[in-house]
């Protein structure tokens, strides 16, 4: 008896789950946690952001990059050092003069051993000029391209934000598409930004005069303060450990509560961190993001733990922001949000209102058919269909699964499949009443023998939704999460409710079952 | 009514066979009719310049294209047409112009894009590796509660079963976008549940009838299954022809591919997963 008003109990909470999301005017009565079920794309519109790569700066960087090896390969001791002058970068290289003509052959002859067949090295008399060819070019862009959607789809992924599509666009562009999500300003800020983090020496030697005069002596770059950016502070360019070695990073709270942001390093980002520490003991480090100083504190004591903090006077807020741009890495390129639209009504009122209603009546056709087919029994199993529904609609919000049009047809499919788990019962008690079975025996044993088959048949289904959840992405997991509360559901409605409902029926007795009919 | 499905079991075989290398071949020569989810193509925001020239007039005049059109806030509507695979950049631009031929000046042209291939194509893959996952999972859980025997006989006409499926989105030039990937894991879903039904009742009858030769014990178990493995689909069916007749344009490729999937988990179960049984010696010493 316990049992069974435990059964109806849990019952009746499921279909209050979805009482928000069929009465929305009703919603703002429940608790908090019981929200209506959110809707797709397609069905109530979302934030659709295209992104534009800027591949221009990525490409400089390289170019920067090409110009410190050519230079070290020029003056690299062990192998004789190349005299040479005036070595600029160009627009798509570095461009140096070689002071002896003699040794042009020699540098083209060294650049290209240690370059490899990423650039092209040619030469006019005594000008060499370095540059990467057209097929490298492309494949850094390409590259840029595919690791800035990577690196979006974990920001936006670690924001919580249910089926975003990001897809690139047009060679340089990438599309965002946030389903329910009507204020993108948050995402747009956090997708934004580079979150191109390093740790530098502060260089002491620079007086205010120099800082003031912006010209910075080789080697030293001025960056300002991330919140004052008046305050500026003279640190070498060269960067002691970066962002890069980070392997982990939390907000969290410092001794005196306030917001910091805990950084982890990985193997070699430790030992780096370790031996800046220990010689620069009483000196300060700067950290540095995307050009802006966060924080610039004094070594007290050698760091060995490759454990670190960052303060700078964040709020709760932006440090959890910054954990998470420290944590999906940074962009190898700057994003711009060149165009964003907020999507209204989905696919148009006319589709989603014929999707509904074919839904609908697909769900009527099911129920229908069962009537048909099993009378008495057929509207119990209606009944648990309903409530097998409504359980999958509430579950399914609580869960914060996301309902796309497809979904809706999905949901009709799984209880397509779930009457199945009503009529094996079924049609087991309507083989047994034909081997002479008394009914109410019939009944115990059809649903005895059953359940072990839908167990099988349902918990393999689970397998495959959990393993898409696991594999998938996007969609693909929205509708394993469906799949799964379906199963869940399916069993307990099935397996559980309809036995309830029949009990009730036989009321311990072996009356007749309408839809067996002797042979 | 008994049928025996042992007897034709060859037939069967011969039958799957011609199905699968169908399949193969229409994937390889003609290939999927990719979506803009996976395909790239051109999307533009046009504007009605008067309230009479609705989304349903322009979704006819433009029915050559099968255009994708939804209402955005402001009046304004997005028409989204796919391309065909390998098209080129001109091709887009031929496309746009002929577009913009059709609708001539009863609409502004808000925006037009042009969308380029998407890294998206990695969900495909990504998808059926979950599924290949997904089916060895299954098929080792199927080993643990029954016998060897069967996890192969599954394994092998799920794999059947997603030839045929993704042969079908081929075939039938149905569009293969992130929808017919959860129709066909939906469609796998529905099969496994099927096939592991029916290899639950072989297992009961090997128990129950131990001199019984293994052919007629397998027709004796199907037959017995027949009425509740034709009514589940019958269910089914039913649900998706709902869908199909009044769920409208979106979903009508979504409910055929559907009904496809389950006709095909349907008879593989069967006709193959089933009758192959036949082959393993599941009457042999238990493990």
């Amino acid at each position: 008896m316990f049992k069974k008003l435990a059964i109806i109990f849990v019952a009746l909470f499921g279909m209050l789950l979805a009482v928000p999301t069929l009465v929305p005017s009703l919603a703002p009565h429940f608790p908090s946690w019981i929200k209506p079920i959110p809707l797709g794309l397609d069905l109530k519109g979302g934030a659709q952001l295209l992104l534009e790569v800027d591949t221009d700066v990525m490409l400089k960087e390289k170019s920067a990059q090409l110009y410190d090896e050519v230079r070290s390969a020029m003056i690299d001791r062990d192998k004789g050092v190349i005299r040479f002058s005036d070595l600029r970068n160009t627009g798509n290289g570095v461009g140096l003069i070689i002071k002896d003509a003699n040794d042009v052959s020699k540098a083209k002859g060294r650049l290209k051993k240690i370059l490899g067949n990423n650039v092209d090295v040619s030469s006019s008399g005594r000008n060499l000029s370095v540059s990467y060819t057209n097929k490298a070019r492309e494949e850094m862009i390409t590259d840029a391209m595919s690791r800035s959607i990577e690196i979006v789809r974990r920001r936006i992924d670690a924001l919580g934000t249910k089926e975003p599509s990001i897809q690139s666009q047009g060679g340089k562009y990438i599309l965002v598409q946030l389903p329910g999500v009507s204020e993108p300003e948050h995402i747009k800020n956090l997708i934004g930004q580079t979150a191109k983090l390093s740790f530098h020496l502060v260089n002491e030697n620079i007086t205010p005069e120099q800082l003031a005069s912006n010209h910075a002596p080789s080697g030293t770059v001025f960056l300002s303060d991330m919140d004052n950016p008046d305050r500026k502070l003279a640190v070498y360019s060269r960067i002691e450990v970066s962002g890069d070695s980070l392997k982990n990073s939390e907000a969290s709270f410092d001794q005196n509560n306030m917001p910091v942001v805990t950084t982890e390093f990985d193997a070699s980002g430790t030992r780096r961190f370790a031996k800046l520490t220990t010689e620069h003991v009483n000196e300060r480090f700067a950290i540095v993001l995307d050009d802006k100083i966060l924080s610039a504190p004094t070594i007290r004591e050698p760091i060995p733990g490759g454990r670190g903090q960052i303060s700078g006077g964040f709020t709760l807020q932006t440090a959890k922001d910054l954990a998470v741009l420290l944590r999906s890495g940074a962009l190898p390129a700057p994003l711009s949000v060149i165009e964003e639209r907020t999507v209204g009504a989905g696919l148009g009122a006319d589709t989603i209102a014929t999707g509904k209603i074919g839904s609908v009546v697909g769900v009527i056709f099911i129920l229908v058919f069962m009537l048909m087919l099993y009378g008495i029994f057929g509207l119990i199993a209606d009944v648990v269909l309903i409530v097998n529904l409504l359980m999958i609609v509430g579950v399914s919000a609580l869960f914060g699964a996301t309902l796309t049009l497809p979904g809706i047809a999905g949901i009709v499919l799984t209880l397509g499949m779930a009457v199945d788990a009503n009529i094996l019962p079924f049609e087991r008690i309507r083989d047994e009443v034909r081997a002479g079975a008394p009914t109410l025996r019939a009944v115990d044993y059809g649903f005895h023998r059953s359940t072990k088959t839908v167990m099988d048949g349902e918990l393999t289904n689970l397998i495959c939704a959990l393993i898409l959840f696991q594999f998938g992405a996007g969609p693909i997991r929205g509708f394993a999460v469906t799949l799964s509360i379906g199963v869940m559901t399916t069993l307990f409605t099935c397996l559980m409710l309809t036995r309830v409902f029949v009990d009730y029926y036989m009321n311990g007795k072996s009356k007749k079952i309408g839809f067996i009919r002797n042979k | 009514m008994k049928l025996h499905f042992m007897k034709y079991r060859k037939l069967s075989y011969w039958i799957s066979g011609i199905c699968i290398l169908l399949s193969v071949l229409s994937i390889i020569f003609k290939g999927f009719n990719y979506g803009i989810d996976f395909s790239g193509g051109i999307a533009m925001e046009i504007k009605p310049i008067s309230a009479d020239y609705t989304v349903d007039k322009m979704r006819h005049d433009l029915e050559a294209f099968k255009p994708e059109l939804q209402s955005v806030d402001g009046g304004a509507v997005l028409l989204r047409v796919g391309l065909p695979k390998g098209s080129t950049d001109e091709q887009q631009n031929i496309r746009v112009a002929e577009i913009k031929n059709i609708l001539g000046n009863r609409v502004e042209y808000s925006q037009i894009q042009v969308v380029g291939p998407k890294i998206g194509g990695e969900l495909i893959r990504g998808g059926v590796l979950a599924i290949l996952v997904s089916f060895v999972l299954m098929a080792v859980y199927i080993w643990i509660q029954y016998r060897g025997g069967y996890a192969v006989g599954s394994f092998v006409s799920l794999v059947l079963d997603l030839i045929l499926m993704f042969g079908f989105f081929s075939i039938a030039g149905l569009e293969f976008n992130q929808t017919a990937i959860a129709v066909i894991l939906m469609g796998v879903g529905y099969s496994i549940n099927d096939k592991v039904v029916n290899y639950d009742r072989i297992d009961e009858n090997i128990k129950k009838y131990h001199k019984m030769p293994m052919d007629d014990l397998i027709d004796l178990s199907v037959n017995e299954m027949l009425y509740r493995t034709v009514m589940t689909s019958v269910s089914t069916i039913l649900a998706m022809v709902g869908i199909y007749i009044f769920g409208g344009q979106m979903l009508q490729e979504f409910a055929i591919a559907m009904t496809f999937s389950i006709v095909m988990g349907t008879l593989t179960s069967i006709y193959i997963s089933n009758v192959i049984l036949y082959h393993f010696n599941l009457r042999e010493t238990e493990y």
